[in-house]
Formats: structure tokens, C-alpha cells, sequence
């Protein structure tokens, strides 16, 4: 039993090692101009353009439900009058980036591990080797780039979008008075809360683009081997999506 | 340059390599080498290791121990940017083609220029167009991968190969799994390559037609060694019992 918590153990720290020398080649790629616009351009359109309607969707619920939740409960204790504000922080420091995230981890970085991931079984990859190239500067870079810039991109949608879900169900639904919403809100909320919501969405953005591509790149085995690859990249960047967004927190918004 | 047949150059120089995978010794202390202008055929069973001889030659993974020289410079832990280098004087045709699926036909054949020379659009359409006629695909660099067939595939990855003049081909399986016509048409297309080019080549297979119709010097790997090297004709004659089973499909024995 210990021999296989052992094995498992070191597995984890060997992937987690190989994720960071995986980070640090892109990083490297990055600094040296090593990629083609071309790609990253291609590559921000379906991170970002693409998945608007379903990022635009997913906040105006999310807004939503929780305004629904949180009005009537307050209006019970007298504190209708800070849901605006409530709403707008929860929404801007953790609800959009964090679910924006979720969101296009199973859109995007699934998509990264599924199309690397068949690449390496066909042997492309290896095609990219042995014409003297790097599948870094030809996939990781372009992906990377494009989803670190396009995540807060579709946080800044999701925050605006979210609070205005949210102020919809409190103020029609439930029966906030409107302007007393908007007054807590723009009274509460700070700069830093947006800010800080949109430097964890490019922590995010890393994460599910490295994540996405290092299982794509490890993928073996066939068809069964990129499914793994796929299933994998999308619990490995929701674990560490929560994760980081926990601690991030801690430094982003403390008192 | 040298031109008698034994008096040349060792172009890629293979010291007693060894390489497991999970404990399983698939090459097993092996020498070898290929001379300039020599076109090789390493033949054997599935899975006796003749793929991953050629991937350890185009440096994909390292031995366990030994040497590959390649024009007299060993890449056995060569940095990645000297082995980029160095891949730039192979071309690699693979088992399963391995075209980039996501781009069309032309940029499959110049992605190996592009990515070393700095040439204008029009150079490079012309060397994209040139290649595609030397493999009886002119027209096509618009195509998708996907809309071609296998036998056709197979000519993409050769003329992608040959792109940028290299001066090995390596060849994984060139003909498997083609019907007999298109595998006779790409054995016809890799021999006049060759001495068109005058190209060194290694070609691994399991076909015999292929090996007999384009292959000067045949070694049989067998269990992790090197078993005979010899002409087609001195293989085709030997009293070998492992080759003799090989090459009449096991139905004479000695």
C-alpha cells in the first residue's frame, strides 16, 4: 500500500517537473520572439471570439442565481441596500474569473489536449523534431499567448455581463430598489476588485493552456491515450484552477 | 567525391548502441553504418525495433548507451539547437505520413523551409510546386491532407522530405499498408528519388517487394541484432534458417 502511494507521489512530482520545464520553454520561446503572429492570432480568435457565447451565458446565470440568492436573504435581515455591492465584489474578485476559467477549461483546454494529443499519436509531433523545429514555438506558444490574453479579455465580459444579470433578477425579480443597487455598488466596490479578478484570469489562462498542452504532448496509446489526455487536462487545470484561486485571493484582496 | 561502391564515406556511423524500453532490450549492442550515396534496407518483424532505430538516429530519444555519428558528429546528447542543425540535412518519411492535418498540402511541403530559410512567397511556391511534380502531384498544394488518399499522403510526406535537399532520407514503413499497385508506384518514385538526388537513404520495412526493388544493402534485425548484411541477391540465397523463415513467410523450412 505505501509502495503504491510512493509510485503515485513520485509520478505526481515528475509531472508537475516536466509542467515546469514545459513552462519554462514556452516562457523562453515567448522572450525570444520564437512564434509566428500568424498562429497566435488564429489561436486568440477561437480561445477568445469564439467562446463569447458561451462565457457570456454562463455569467448572466451565475449573476443571476446568486443575486436571486443573496436579495431575498438580505432583505430578511435589512441589508437590501448593500446586494449591489455584494454582488459587484463577489462577481469581479472571484465569481467571473473563476467560472470564466471553469468554462473555457473544458471548452479550450480540452480542445488543446484532444488536438496535441492526437498530433503526438500521429506522429506529427515528431514530424515537428525531425524537420528541425520546436512543437513549442509551433503549438504551446501561439496557445499560451493567446488564451493569458484572452482569459481576462472574457473576465472583463463576464464581470460586466454578471453584475448585470445579477442587477436584473434584484431589481425586477426580487424588488431592490434600483437605484439603491447601483449606489452600494459603486460606493463599495473598488478598482482593486476588478483589477485583482482580471490578474487571476491571466494566472488562469496560463494554467489551462500549459496544462492543455503538456497532456496533449503526453499523450500515448491511440485514441484511448488523447482521451485520457483530454479527461486529465480538464481535472488537473479545475484542481489547480481552485487552488491557485484560493491562495490568490489571500494576496489579492486582504485587508 | 569518392565513387567506387566500398571506398566511401561513412555518412551515418552507428557504435555499439543499446536502447530498453521498460527493461526490454530492443536494441541490443548494434553497429552499423550507412555510406554516402547507399541506399539501406533494414528489414525484420514488427516490433523488432527497426522504427525506433531510425527514431534514435533522427535523435527523437537518446540510447542507453553508445554512438550515432552523422557525418561524423555524434548526437547522442547533443544540445536540441546542434540537433536541429543536423535534422536539417534528413528528411524523415513516416510510417503514418504524419502530414499536418491542419494545414493544406503546400505548406506541409515548405513547413521545413519556412522554418529554416528566409525565402519570398514566390521562391517558395516554386520549390513547393517543383517537389509536388517530382512525386506526380503537380496542382495539388491546395488540398487538405484529409482530401487525399493514403497512397497519395504517402507522396505529400516524400516530397515534404526531400524539401530542402537533404542529404538522408530516412523512410519508416514506406509502403505498408498500400494496396500492391500504389506500394509498386511508391517504390518506383523512391528509387528514381535516389538516384535523381543521389540521396542516402535508410529504409525500414517489413515489405520485401520494396526492399528488393529499391535497396543496394539489406540488414536483418532479430531480437535486438544484427543478424546478416548483405546484397538483396546474397539475402535472398542465404542458408540462414531466421532469414529464410522471414523472407518465404515462414512456409519453408530447412
Amino acid at each position: 500500500m505505501f509502495e503504491r502511494l510512493g509510485e503515485w507521489i513520485i509520478k505526481i512530482l515528475e509531472e508537475v517537473g516536466e509542467l515546469t520545464v514545459l513552462s519554462g520553454n514556452t516562457l523562453y520561446s515567448v522572450m525570444r520572439g520564437n512564434f509566428r503572429i500568424k498562429d497566435v492570432i488564429a489561436q486568440m480568435v477561437r480561445v477568445g471570439v469564439e467562446s463569447i457565447p458561451v462565457a457570456i451565458t454562463t455569467a448572466i446565470f451565475v449573476g443571476a442565481v446568486f443575486a436571486l440568492q443573496i436579495s431575498s436573504e438580505f432583505i430578511k435581515y435589512g441589508a437590501g441596500s448593500v446586494v449591489g455591492a455584494v454582488l459587484g465584489i463577489a462577481v469581479a474578485r472571484e465569481l467571473a474569473p473563476a467560472i470564466t476559467a471553469v468554462v473555457i477549461s473544458g471548452r479550450v483546454g480540452a480542445a488543446f489536449a484532444a488536438e496535441i494529443g492526437t498530433m503526438k499519436v500521429t506522429e506529427q509531433i515528431d514530424a515537428i523534431y525531425a524537420m528541425g523545429s520546436d512543437p513549442v514555438k509551433h503549438l504551446v506558444v501561439p496557445r499560451y499567448l493567446a488564451s493569458t490574453f484572452m482569459l481576462p479579455v472574457l473576465t472583463i465580459f463576464a464581470d460586466l455581463i454578471g453584475f448585470i444579470g445579477g442587477y436584473y433578477v434584484a431589481v425586477y425579480v426580487v424588488g431592490i430598489n434600483s437605484t439603491g443597487f447601483l449606489d452600494s455598488a459603486s460606493m463599495f466596490m473598488k478598482v482593486n476588485d476588478i483589477t485583482g479578478g482580471v490578474i487571476k484570469a491571466v494566472f488562469f489562462g496560463m494554467i489551462i493552456s500549459l496544462i492543455g498542452c503538456y497532456r496533449g504532448m503526453k499523450a500515448g496509446g491511440g485514441a484511448r491515450g488523447v482521451g485520457e489526455a483530454t479527461t486529465n487536462s480538464v481535472v488537473n487545470s479545475l484542481m489547480a484552477i481552485f487552488v491557485v484561486n484560493y491562495f490568490m485571493s489571500i494576496v489579492l484582496f486582504k485587508r | 567525391m569518392m565513387d567506387q561502391k566500398n571506398n566511401r564515406e561513412n555518412i551515418i556511423e552507428i557504435r555499439k548502441l543499446v536502447k530498453s524500453f521498460n527493461g526490454n532490450r530492443v536494441i541490443n549492442d548494434i553497429d552499423l553504418e550507412l555510406k554516402s550515396g547507399e541506399s539501406l534496407a533494414i528489414i525484420g518483424p514488427s516490433g523488432c525495433g527497426k522504427s525506433t532505430m531510425l527514431k534514435l538516429i533522427i535523435g527523437l530519444f537518446p540510447p542507453d548507451r553508445g554512438e550515432i555519428r552523422i557525418k561524423g558528429l555524434n548526437i547522442v546528447n547533443m544540445y536540441n539547437e546542434g540537433l536541429a542543425k543536423l535534422r536539417e540535412k534528413i528528411g524523415m518519411v513516416f510510417q503514418s505520413s504524419a502530414l499536418f492535418d491542419s494545414l493544406t498540402v503546400g505548406e506541409n511541403v515548405s513547413f521545413g523551409l519556412v522554418e529554416r530559410l528566409k525565402l519570398s512567397e514566390i521562391k517558395l511556391r516554386k520549390i513547393v510546386e517543383e517537389k509536388l511534380e517530382m512525386v506526380g502531384l503537380e496542382g495539388k498544394q491546395d488540398l487538405m491532407p484529409s482530401e487525399l488518399s493514403g497512397g497519395m499522403q504517402k507522396r505529400v510526406s516524400l516530397a515534404r522530405a526531400i524539401a530542402t535537399n537533404p542529404e538522408i532520407i530516412l523512410y519508416d514503413e514506406p509502403t505498408t499498408g498500400l494496396d500492391p499497385i500504389t506500394a509498386a508506384s511508391i517504390e518506383d518514385l523512391m528509387d528514381s528519388l535516389h538516384k535523381r538526388l543521389r540521396t542516402s537513404s535508410i529504409i525500414v520495412t517489413h515489405q520485401l517487394s520494396t526492399v528488393y526493388r529499391v535497396a543496394q544493402r539489406i540488414v536483418m534485425l532479430h531480437e535486438g541484432k544484427i543478424l546478416v548484411s548483405g546484397t538483396p541477391d546474397e539475402t535472398k540465397n542465404t542458408k540462414d534458417k531466421v532469414i529464410r523463415r522471414f523472407i518465404t513467410g515462414g512456409r519453408e523450412t530447412l
